[in-house]
């Protein structure tokens, strides 16, 4: 005797393929749909066979083989590497410092890019230049104005620099703070998402769009600063409907997790970075001019986000526009090195230039405003200007330009002794103690070769920098290939699979019609024997 | 394992290609419109250097250049000045010579008196020589005429001191002409350069022997003397180096061959300044030629390499878009009915 089964029991078979198939069509549509998303991963249903329904013990049944019910979905899932993630993420805090230093250097090597006459070289040589034409006419107002004008050129492309890159160094501070301010906002967006995705999942569900979204903000979070994650369970445990225990995302700035002073995000708790004014930082630079304070950022803890705090603290935008803001040493070097060398030379120049300067005489003169005789222990420069910003000429060469000393003695006008007006025994100690000493102590050689190491040194770093950042983007290329590899939506693919499941959809339809025609025949046709 | 490459990849991996393709072609492209080799510091961070090099050597040597073309000038004139002065000693000689004969009538003494008196002003005016606007002779005092005329002391001043008292303190201008050609004089802290200008006195003559006081002495001699005393001035004619020159004109031929051979010495030292110059703008031109090849080899693209690099980037931007063209349009869908 045959066992018992339902008359309907293929006709529920049929119809979970067919209820399976519509489903898994509209996730079909839905990968569709998101194809384009950023950081959308793709999704596929895990499906599994019902299970025979059994009616007593198995060993009872007289029947062997008994069909399963259908089919059932487990989850749906999304296709992610967390190991491809986190890489990711460690490469992109890499690159990102890169990147914004390439940028930024970009702007610093703007500010020296020509090499041509009204570059610092071409106005220091020609500067040069014209202190040799005043040895040859030391008596000719001309050439003695010319020497002045060449020394003004001098000393407002010192200023001009040093303008341009103290706006670079406040824009570099005010651009981290703006990406602090991102980064709050982005910590926030995350602590919302885990609570959402703690409530939406314990009801057993994956919550696949809004670890996308979580997953999105971690990748833009990793791009600004330096983050180490773990997923562990919760303390006291979680579980959903079905048992499962719950695990709850917590985010540490640095490379140690684990570290409660370095915590960014507990679960839905998150602790914004404090962005707190620096007291007397600006004198960093020897320059109070700076209207803008500069900032520094401060974990919750008091932590300083920097690596002389964090241990093994590396990366990120916001450490990239810190380094290019603070940076004043050869082992570091940022916009203030550039600035603290050109004040180095100007220091030198302007000491060593008045020192030979003040031991000449000037030359008597008398115009509307004023008259002088021959005076010495004047000075060229304003010995008060030691610095690229306040670098310019004395009272005394601005009031005329008889004021430059050409001469080793006493110069005259209307004795009917030597005049001395043809001495240019100063302004040749000038050239040689100046344009062409080759041995200053604070410049390490000439003023020439210092130019020459400084330019060098700037177009290493930023050649440098642009070479990390491209070296740093192909391993990041690739591991966003392999990334997309895995989770990426193929259209070819899910038109494949779009076609799969509607021929399982009109399969499961057809078996339910040829299940519907069974019972016609049984309930309609059978027994009707002589009717 | 096979990696599965999504449509998603290939268009990513096609924009990139096709963006260093565009990237390559722009770097050519922006090469060619400015003509350099590197467009920015960091495109070649050694050659920076190596321009910065050629181009202060380049704009030292133009400096230089000019310096040696004032320098050359100075000393032209000097040349011209030293050669008249140089006639004019040799005229006086042949008039001390002709002086020196007992023949001579007191009208023709009267001449050569004459005479004298006109080339002790010309000393006056050779002295004073102008290079434009400024004194050649006058050391550092080159705005005002150095030499003062006395016709009655027979006595020239130079810079307001009187010559035959001497205690004159000679200076000359010097120029750079080339890198390190200032140096600090041995004797005392004076620097010291290419020397334009030369003591005066060298060429002048200093205290007694000066030339000016030289001719007023012969002045006084022939014009002063009556007939008699001519005898006894011309007595002992042949070459008498011990005769007084005070009293006798026989004395002076020897007086002014000396002081010829002072102003050729001064003329010879001049000409090999001026050879020197000469030389050292040779060298300038020479090394010119050198520092622009080495500039142009650091800064100047090769043009006709260029337009070959940009060529080989547009094809391989070509042949990236063809590709393009190729496998991104086709799906799935346009073989499904």
């Amino acid at each position: 005797m045959s066992g018992l089964r339902s008359t309907f029991y293929g006709l529920n078979t049929a119809n979970s393929g067919l209820f399976m198939a519509q489903r898994q069509l509209d996730v079909t549509g839905h990968n569709i749909a998101n194809a384009n998303v950023k950081g959308y991963s793709r999704q596929r249903y895990a499906t599994a066979a019902v299970d025979p329904a059994y009616y007593g013990p198995q060993f009872a049944s007289p029947e062997r083989g008994k069909p399963g019910q259908g089919v059932q979905s487990l989850s749906l899932d999304q296709i992610r590497n967390v190991f491809l993630d986190q890489q990711f993420r460690e490469q992109q805090t890499k690159t990102s410092y890169w990147e914004t230093r390439s940028g930024t250097m970009y702007y610093v090597e703007d500010v020296f890019n020509s090499i041509d006459q009204n570059s610092l070289d071409g106005v220091l040589q020609s500067f040069f230049n014209s202190m040799q034409e005043l040895s040859k006419n030391p008596f000719d107002e001309a050439v003695r104005t010319n020497m002045v004008s060449e020394a003004k050129r001098l000393t407002s492309i010192f200023n001009l620099y040093n303008d341009q890159l103290t706006t670079l160094m406040a824009q570099q501070n005010s651009n981290m703070v703006e990406e602090a301010k991102h980064t709050n906002d982005i910590l926030h967006q995350i602590a919302n998402l885990n609570d959402n995705i703690l409530r939406f999942e314990m009801g057993g569900s994956i919550a696949n769009d809004l670890r996308d979204k979580r997953n999105l903000l971690l990748d833009e979070l990793s791009t600004m600063m330096d983050i180490t994650y773990t997923n562990l369970p919760f303390d006291p445990p979680h579980y959903n409907m079905y048992g499962i225990e719950q695990t709850q995302l917590n985010i540490y700035a640095g490379r140690i997790a684990g570290d409660e002073n370095l915590l960014l995000v507990s679960h839905k708790e998150y602790f914004e970075l404090l962005i707190e004014e620096e007291e007397g930082f600006n004198d960093v630079m020897g320059d109070s001019e700076l209207t803008e304070p500069f900032y520094r950022l401060y974990l919750a803890s008091g932590v300083m986000l920097s690596p002389d705090e964090i241990e093994e603290y590396t990366g990120g935008i916001l450490q990239s526009y810190m380094d290019l803001r603070d940076g004043d040493t050869s082992e570091n070097i940022g916009i203030p090195y550039f600035i603290k060398e050109l004040n180095r030379l100007v220091e030198t120049l302007v000491t060593e230039f008045n020192s030979i300067h003040g031991a000449g005489y000037t030359m008597p003169y008398s115009n509307q405003t004023s008259s002088s005789g021959s005076v010495t222990g004047v000075d060229f420069f304003n010995a008060e200007g030691l610095t690229a910003r306040t670098i310019s000429l004395s009272e005394d060469i601005l009031l005329s330009a008889f004021n430059i000393a050409c001469s080793s003695e006493t110069v005259t006008r209307d004795t009917d002794e030597n005049l001395q007006t043809g001495n240019n025994e100063n302004i040749l100690a000038l050239i040689k103690g100046i344009a062409e000493r080759n041995d200053f102590d604070e410049l390490g050689g000439s003023i020439n070769t210092f130019y020459k190491t400084f330019l060098g040194t700037l177009a290493s770093e930023t050649s440098q920098a642009n070479g990390t950042v491209a070296s740093h983007e192909v391993l990041l290329t690739s591991i966003q290939a392999q990334r997309e590899s895995v989770s990426g939506v193929d259209e070819d693919e899910e038109m494949t699979n779009m076609i799969r499941f509607q021929h399982a959809y009109n399969a499961a339809a057809r078996c339910i019609t040829t299940i519907d025609e069974m019972l016609d025949k049984l309930i309609n046709s059978t027994g009707r024997v002589g009717l | 394992m096979s990696t599965r490459i999504t449509s998603g990849m290939m268009v990513g991996n096609f924009n990139r290609n096709l963006g260093s393709a565009n990237e390559r072609m722009y770097r050519i492209q922006s090469q060619l419109a400015t003509g350099r080799k590197n467009v920015r510091l960091s495109d070649d961070p050694v050659s920076v250097i190596k321009s910065l090099n050629a181009r202060a050597q380049l704009s030292n040597i133009s400096q230089y250049k000019k310096n040696l073309e004032d320098a050359n000038a100075w000393l032209t004139q000097t040349e011209t000045a030293l050669s008249e002065l140089n006639d004019l000693i040799k005229r006086t000689y042949e008039l001390s010579v002709y002086a020196a004969t007992d023949t001579l009538s007191s009208d023709d003494r009267d001449a050569i008196a004459k005479e004298i008196n006109e080339l002790r002003g010309q000393v006056g005016v050779l002295a004073n020589t102008t290079l434009g606007d400024r004194y050649i002779f006058g050391g550092y005092n080159v705005t005002r005429a150095p030499f003062d005329l006395d016709p009655e002391t027979g006595d020239m001043s130079y810079n307001g001191s009187s010559m035959i008292d001497g205690d004159i303190d000679w200076d000359k201008i010097g120029y750079e002409i080339s890198f390190g050609s200032i140096s600090e004089s041995p004797d005392d802290d004076r620097l010291i350069a290419f020397d334009v200008s030369m003591t005066a006195g060298s060429a002048f003559g200093t205290e007694e022997n000066n030339i000016y006081y030289t001719l007023s002495k012969m002045y006084d001699l022939l014009s002063s003397t009556s007939e008699k005393e001519t005898f006894d001035l011309f007595s002992e004619v042949n070459n008498n180096t011990d005769a007084d020159a005070n009293t006798e004109i026989s004395p002076y031929p020897q007086i002014l061959l000396d002081a010829q051979s002072r102003v050729l010495a001064q003329l010879a030292e001049t000409g090999g300044r001026i050879a020197r110059i000469q030389m050292m703008g040779d060298r300038f031109a020479n090394d010119e030629i050198n520092y622009t090849q080495m500039q142009s080899d650091v800064e100047d693209l090769d043009q006709a390499e260029a337009i070959m690099w940009f060529s080989m980037a547009e094809s391989v931007y070509r042949s990236a878009l063809g590709v393009g063209g190729r496998i991104l349009p086709p799906s799935l869908m346009d073989f499904l009915r």
